[in-house]
């Protein structure tokens, strides 16, 4: 650092800029974790942002606000909090989000003490906090460790202010001249790196005490916390509901985030091509499949924290890794869960308000998350073919209903298992799908599974598989499905899946259509399964006539739920393997979730054993390596001596005289070289003795004032020293006295004088 | 007469530290802050600010709210907290590391007028420089105090005065103290007090007021046989002569005494001046404490200087005491100190008619006011 850096300093009126600069961003950063929550207050952020940007390019803004309007702002704002928090019931994150951010807009739009910029860290801390807590993204820890130096500086900052003489001044002056750049290329001027390099080192010592105090904070498990506030999505992203109208899973597959992330146990083995399973839609009405009324008030409504199928599964702690699949659904997918197959137990972190519909085998939550959703599901089997509950069995005994939408009695569907039959009658709908099933079976009566291939055979004949195709656009008359079986349109998933529905039940199976998302990719990184968006399907379950519901899948051609093939999480060789730089972004999300955001007293047990282990390996290992090597000594010496050893012998005497040596006189060699160096040419730099000889000089001067206090013998030996000190330093002679000895005598006689002091 | 004279070397010039870094040994001075942080010795204190009360009610909050919830979120902003409390901690030390402190006062105080009280502050750390600090320093008598704070960072290996500038009302004995050296460094939290100040006795000449003084002369116009006793205070050299124990430095005559090899003073004509001795008498039957025996303080105080200055003062004496020949600056300085320290006394008897040519004496008038006698007649008045 020069000195003329070192002189330089912020005025009072640059560290009030720099504190309002700080405030600033603090604030905009605070609003930037508000963008991933859904609190339905865009233009509001937007809003805030751009006023708070303006603050900070024109510092000056707030002195010309009016001061009636200044006045009459906290009234106002206090009307519109109430009056926000009443329309908004029964919700209470939306309007309190909302007017935190009315809070921090008043605290940046007007000059700030103290107590204000205290406020405002709060509220932004505040802002930060809830929205990771709500959204559990992995931007919450890239966004803390923005916001946490940048709230350090402003205290920092507040602190250096409040020791000034013009503590409570504003000064509006310097305000008004502020001129970003201007300020930047001061703050650049008067920035020491050695203290930006040292405050980096302070910022990543706090980060790592940080990461020591999460792992070692004691903790409860998981399961048994307590429900935080829980902020409800609107609407679910991926259009998966119990309702689906034609085109909504196409909107979704064109979204190619990452909707589903599956830790898999170790030794599992999954289709190769899995079909994640979650909404059944039993019946069909108005060109829409929906689960029927029927079916949901078979739904039984908990609120807990875990999902048991099966009365007699085993506790938490008596389940072991093997059988333990974690789910990780992200926020805003769907309310409903996907699994692969039947399960003893499901469990969430927290308590949630719990779904579940033993006769569809759907499990859902009651509101869509805003934040990812993590559930565990214990003992996860994957069968060809899904049971069929007792009460499907009559399944095998009932006709095709054909109910007709434009009649009055047409609104009555049946009850389930009923709807699984349910055709829409009028229009010549039941007369094409007659011609076009007879056209398949040829008039045969056809078992479940012939009918199936040639149904599947019939379709994919005339029909392409297409996703830019949208029938709901044609203005034609009949049922959208019926019409689209009638032309030899392409068309997408949910087309081929409701038209094989309404073919299987006029032939009299009973089908269902279910969406879900169909395969994904192995994450190369983590070795972690990834579903994307677009990997949303729906596809059919046809009922066997065997007590059994047959996975189909019109658009691929697929029958079964197809567990052979598959392969183990561990060499999954033959899985497609994502390994872009988008899956390496999207591990990092997974270490958040399973390194941050689920650590829990079991991880910390496992983290504990685990370094134990790892410390007892390196012990043992260093023993054992200690002990080779000693008695390979050992050995060697009680050889007897022949030409080579005796080499070896002089050559180790040689090499470690030489160490000894050049420590020994490392000053005077070092010494030596540079003057020689000098004389043949070459500048090694200041010769190190004299370099040293300096430096005590320079300590030695500092401490004459004192010296006068000093004893008689002591001053005396301190003289003799400075003497040589000095002769070292300047005299290029050979008269000089040896470097090693004065500098270990002046380095007693300072520490020495400074025990003294 | 052994008179005491106050030392020249004040106590308050020594530096004073820490005090938990005073070991060469780094384990040993961390150990020595591990202890301090436990067992904090006299006068170190913590405490938290408003700002700090915040952030533990925050971690507090935060706290109970992550054990309820399980929310790794929030223990992640809870270890975050915590950390940076424990780094405001580290930088504070830090802060206080190399530095040490020094009063340095004026050598006389007088009532009512302005001295600063100067705090030399030094930072002998090689790096890192030293923000916001304050002392808190006190008139411990006159129950004044004052935060002197560094306004700006004391860059490694500088020294910086801090001053307070102090204007005490009363005369007498003054205890100045460094409290301790106190941070709110680096971020606000808390409010280090560091104990182990400094303390200082001052003694605090009487004001000086203006006065009338005009003796009326004698009968024969001069003060016969009363010389100055301070040789060389004339302008004209008329003989030097050997040292003799008393004489004043500035007499010396360093030609004649290397010459000699031996000391040699000039003596100078003597001034056919008037010289004067003051006398006080402070009985409880005559003054009354309060704002005339201040009066009579300061009249004495200011009368005895302007003698000094003008070499027409030949000594002091109060009540019994006895008589303090005036012959250097310290010797006046001492008489005002006792001056300063000087109470009305219940069993003094006053010295009747005293009626020597060249003493002063005093007594109360009306209205507060002091009248100044010599050889019985009245020659001035405060």
């Amino acid at each position: 650092m020069s000195v003329a850096t070192k002189q330089v300093r912020l005025s009072y009126e640059e560290l009030y800029q720099l504190k309002w600069l700080l405030g600033g961003c603090l604030s905009l950063i605070s609003l930037w974790t508000l963008l991933y929550l859904e609190v339905r207050s865009g233009p509001l952020i937007t809003l805030t942002a751009a006023v708070i940007s303006a603050g900070i390019l024109w510092p000056s803004l707030p002195s010309k606000i009016p001061a009636v309007f200044m006045k009459a702002a906290v009234p106002s704002l206090l009307v519109v909090i109430a009056a926000d928090f009443f329309l908004s019931r029964p919700d209470i994150i939306p309007p309190l989000i909302r007017m935190v951010i009315l809070l921090v807009l008043a605290r940046s739009l007007a000059y700030r003490k103290r107590r204000e910029d205290l406020q405002l860290i709060l509220l932004c801390l505040f802002i930060v906090v809830i929205s990771g807590v709500l959204t559990l993204s992995l931007t919450f820890a890239f966004q803390i460790i923005i916001f946490t130096p940048c709230a350090m500086a402003l205290l920092f900052v507040i602190n250096l202010l409040e020791c000034h003489d013009r503590e409570h001044e504003i000064p509006q002056e310097g305000l008004s001249e502020f001129k970003l750049i201007h300020f930047f290329m001061r703050i650049i001027k008067i920035v020491d790196l050695r203290m930006v390099a040292f405050a980096s080192l302070l910022f990543i010592g706090v980060l790592l005490v940080s990461t020591f105090i999460f792992v070692v904070i004691p903790r409860f498990r998981l399961d048994q916390a307590i429900p935080f506030l829980n902020l409800k999505s609107q609407k679910s992203r991926s259009g998966f509901s119990d309702t689906i109208h034609f085109g909504d899973v196409v909107e979704i597959i064109e979204d190619n985030s990452v909707a589903l992330r599956v830790d898999l146990p170790p030794g599992v083995e999954i289709p190769q091509t899995p079909y994640w399973r979650m909404v059944v839609l039993d019946d069909y009405s108005k060109e829409s499949f929906r689960m029927s009324s029927s079916a949901r008030l078979k739904n039984i409504y908990d609120v807990n924290n875990v999902i048991k199928l099966k009365k007699d599964s085993p506790a938490l702690d008596e389940v072991g890794d093997e059988a333990k699949w974690t789910f990780y659904l992200e926020g805003g997918i769907s309310r409903f869960l996907p699994v692969l197959g039947l399960f003893d137990t499901m469990r969430f972190q927290t308590r949630q308000n719990i779904e579940i519909n033993r006769l569809l085998r759907v499990n859902s939550t009651k509101d869509i998350s805003s934040g990812v959703l993590f559930y565990q599901v214990e003992n996860m089997q994957m069968m060809d073919k899904i049971p069929a509950t007792w009460y499907e069995r009559k399944l095998a005994n009932l006709k095709p209903l054909i109910v007709d939408r434009s009649s009055r009695q047409g609104e009555r569907t049946g009850l389930y298992p009923q709807t699984t039959l349910v055709l829409p009658g009028g229009s010549g709908n039941i007369e094409t799908l007659e011609r076009i099933v007879s056209e398949i079976t040829e008039g045969n009566k056809l078992s479940v599974q012939e009918f199936t291939t040639r149904a599947l055979d019939y379709l994919r004949t005339n029909h392409n598989y297409d996703l830019g195709y949208d029938v709901t656009s044609r203005e034609e008359e009949g049922d959208v499905l019926i019409r689209w079986l009638n032309s030899k349109s392409p068309g997408h998933c949910e087309l081929f899946a409701g038209s094989f529905t309404l073919l299987a039940r006029m032939a009299g199976h009973p089908a269902r259509i279910v969406t879900g998302f169909k395969g994904g990719a192995w994450n190369g990184y983590e070795n972690y399964y990834m579903v994307r968006n677009s990997n949303a399907h729906a596809w059919c379950e046809i009922y066997d006539g065997e007590g059994s519901w047959v996975l189909v899948d019109p658009a691929s051609g697929t029958q079964g739920y197809n567990t052979s093939g598959g392969l183990t999480a561990v060499s999954a060789s033959t899985f497609y393997i994502d390994d872009t730089w988008r899956a390496y972004v999207d591990s990092l999300r997974i270490l958040w979730y399973r390194r941050i955001v689920n650590f829990d007293k079991n991880t910390q047990k496992e983290l504990t054993s685990q370094i134990k282990l790892m410390g007892s390996a390196f012990i043992d290992g260093l023993q054992f390596e200690i002990k080779q090597w000693l008695h390979n000594i050992v050995t060697w010496f009680n050889q007897p001596i022949n030409y080579e050893k005796a080499m070896r012998i002089i050559i180790l005497f040689i090499i470690s005289l030489s160490i000894f040596l050049l420590i020994r006189y490392r000053s005077y060699i070092l010494s030596q070289l540079s003057t020689e160096a000098k004389i043949l040419g070459f500048d090694l730099g200041a010769d190190p003795v004299r370099k040293k000889a300096g430096k005590l000089v320079v300590k030695f001067r500092n401490k004459q004032s004192e010296l006068a206090i000093t004893r008689g013998s002591m001053r005396q030996e301190w003289h003799d020293i400075y003497r040589d000190l000095l002769t070292l330093r300047f005299n290029d002679g050979h008269d000089r006295p040896s470097p090693r000895g004065v500098f270990r005598k002046a380095s007693r006689l300072l520490k020495q004088k400074n025990r003294m002091i | 007469m052994a008179i005491e004279t106050p030392s020249m070397k004040p106590k308050s010039l020594e530096w004073a530290d820490p005090g938990f870094f005073t070991n060469q040994s780094r384990t040993r001075n961390f150990f020595r802050i591990l202890k301090q942080l436990v067992f904090p010795p006299e006068g170190h204190k913590t405490l938290p600010t408003p700002v700090g009360i915040v952030l533990i009610a925050l971690s507090l909050g935060i706290g109970s709210a992550a054990y309820n919830t399980s929310s790794n979120i929030l223990f992640m902003t809870l270890s975050l907290l915590l950390s940076s409390l424990l780094l405001s901690g580290i930088l504070a030390w830090l802060n206080f590391k190399g530095i040490q402190w020094r009063l340095n006062l004026e050598p006389h105080f007088r009532v009512g007028e302005v001295t600063p009280i100067r705090i030399e502050l030094s930072n002998h750390k090689k790096l890192l420089p030293t923000y916001s600090l304050w002392f808190r320093v006190k008139a411990k008598v006159s129950h004044e105090s004052k935060r002197v704070y560094l306004h700006d960072r004391l860059d490694a290996g500088t020294t910086r005065e801090l001053n307070w500038i102090l204007e005490l009302k009363n005369r007498g004995t003054e205890i100045i103290e460094v409290a301790g050296l106190e941070t709110q460094f680096p971020f606000g939290f808390l409010r280090k007090v560091i104990g182990g100040g400094i303390s200082r006795e001052v003694v605090v000449w009487p004001r000086r007021v203006d006065y009338k003084f005009s003796p009326k002369l004698g009968k024969r116009g001069h003060q016969p046989g009363n010389t100055l006793r301070k040789p060389g205070s004339g302008t004209e050299l008329i003989n030097l002569r050997s040292y003799k124990v008393g004489d004043p430095q500035r007499l010396v005559h360093w030609k004649a005494s290397a010459r000699q090899q031996r000391l040699m003073v000039r003596q100078m004509s003597e001034e056919n001046q008037d010289a004067y001795l003051i006398f006080l008498e402070t009985p409880l039957s005559k003054w009354q404490p309060g704002e005339q025996f201040e009066k009579l303080c300061a009249f004495a105080g200011s009368l005895a200087e302007d003698l000094y200055m003008q070499n027409r003062l030949l000594g002091t004496a109060i009540n019994d005491e006895a008589v303090l020949p005036i012959k250097r600056i310290n010797d006046l300085h001492y008489f005002l100190e006792k001056l300063a320290k000087l109470q009305p006394l219940e069993q003094y008897n006053p010295v009747n008619d005293i009626m020597g040519a060249t003493i002063i004496t005093f007594t109360p008038d009306n209205g507060n006011r002091v009248k100044a006698y010599v050889g019985g007649n009245e020659a001035g008045s405060a």
